[in-house]
């Protein structure tokens, strides 16, 4: 039934100080390169590249090469969470591929004193037509807390699945009117540094405003069933 | 200035022709726009739809905006009232 269950922690699935440093090389990474302030984010979005397929896979190369440098002495937490979550559900995980291409293998975002992220569901069968992972199933979410705010930047979660009449509620840049969730119950879960949070993202979620100093950093993918034994991975 | 509205597609007439609910409106439109309008699109920025009008199917159609939030660039009105104009996704829904 859905809805019951409203997540899946994995507590201390990352050793804090492991999270510690790669927090330090994100943070570092993100002021060094070209992606400057205005970004709050270093990875490749599908739903930013809905309608340019070449440059999604381009970037996602040309990230995953730096990206190797970066994390060439430490674990990269894309392939931690890989192997954690292979065992957690007993299925092979690997990135996407698309004709010879891999897809992004996850997303690190950061959010300053102030963000927070809209109320949004995520369904790529539903927005990603035209590429290969809108034929998986079962869509889940990731995340790995790298850093938390020292108040806020709590996972809500709408006990709401979204459906097709909903689109009415959309905001033209991103996510939708509150609402769409009015009335419904919700509940916050604020996560620790190390664990791993995993939803259904068909349901309705946002992350509440950071208050303070620390910055909320997290990396994240989608994880969709191609077959029974097999999962593909994407963001 | 172009005049631009959202909405969601909620039936597809014809390979170029769809009917939209509107939701939102840009606040320096020169022009009014009813909660339903019918579109007809010179372009449309969706990979999954062919350029070339000839190369589509309803079907195609369909599945790449039924139900989908657009962002229409209004070019002219018809005098029976069908607007054209060039059609893209907005935004997304999520990540």
């Amino acid at each position: 039934m859905l809805g019951v269950i409203p997540a899946i922690i994995l507590k201390n699935a990352i050793s804090k100080k492991s999270c510690k440093q790669i927090s330090e090389k994100i943070i570092q990474l993100h002021q060094m390169s070209k992606y400057g302030t205005n970004s709050k984010h270093i990875g490749v979005s599908l739903n930013s590249h809905l309608n340019s397929k070449d440059l999604y896979f381009e970037k996602t190369r040309h990230l995953d090469e730096k990206l190797k440098h970066v994390f060439s002495e430490t674990e990269d937490p894309r392939f931690t969470m890989h192997n954690l979550l292979s065992v957690a559900f007993d299925k092979q995980i690997s990135p996407a591929r698309e004709n010879g291409n891999l897809y992004s293998n996850g997303i690190f975002r950061i959010h300053d004193c102030n963000d927070s992220f809209h109320v949004h569901r995520d369904n790529a069968s539903f927005e990603a037509c035209g590429f290969n992972v809108a034929k998986l199933t079962n869509q889940l979410s990731s995340v790995l807390h790298l850093q938390t705010a020292s108040s806020g930047g709590e996972l809500v979660l709408y006990q709401k699945i979204w459906k097709r009449d909903d689109e009415k509620f959309r905001f033209p840049d991103f996510g939708y009117s509150k609402d769409v969730i009015s009335n419904s119950e919700f509940i916050k879960i604020k996560p620790d540094i190390g664990d791993v949070i995993i939803i259904n993202p068909i349901h309705y979620h946002a992350v509440s405003r950071v208050v303070g100093v620390l910055q909320r950093i997290s990396v994240g993918f989608f994880l969709g069933q191609a077959t029974k034994s097999t999962l593909f991975c994407w963001s | 200035m172009t005049d631009i509205i959202w909405g969601t597609a909620t039936k597809i007439i014809d390979v170029d022709k769809f009917e939209m609910n509107i939701t939102h409106r840009k606040e320096e439109n020169k022009n009014s726009y009813a909660d339903n309008e019918v579109v007809i699109f010179t372009e449309i920025d969706i990979m999954s739809i062919s350029g070339d009008p000839g190369m589509r199917t309803i079907t195609q159609i369909e599945d790449a905006i039924q139900d989908k939030f657009l962002k229409c660039e209004i070019e002219s009105r018809s005098n029976d009232g069908i607007l054209t104009c060039k059609v893209f996704h907005s935004g997304a829904g999520g990540y």
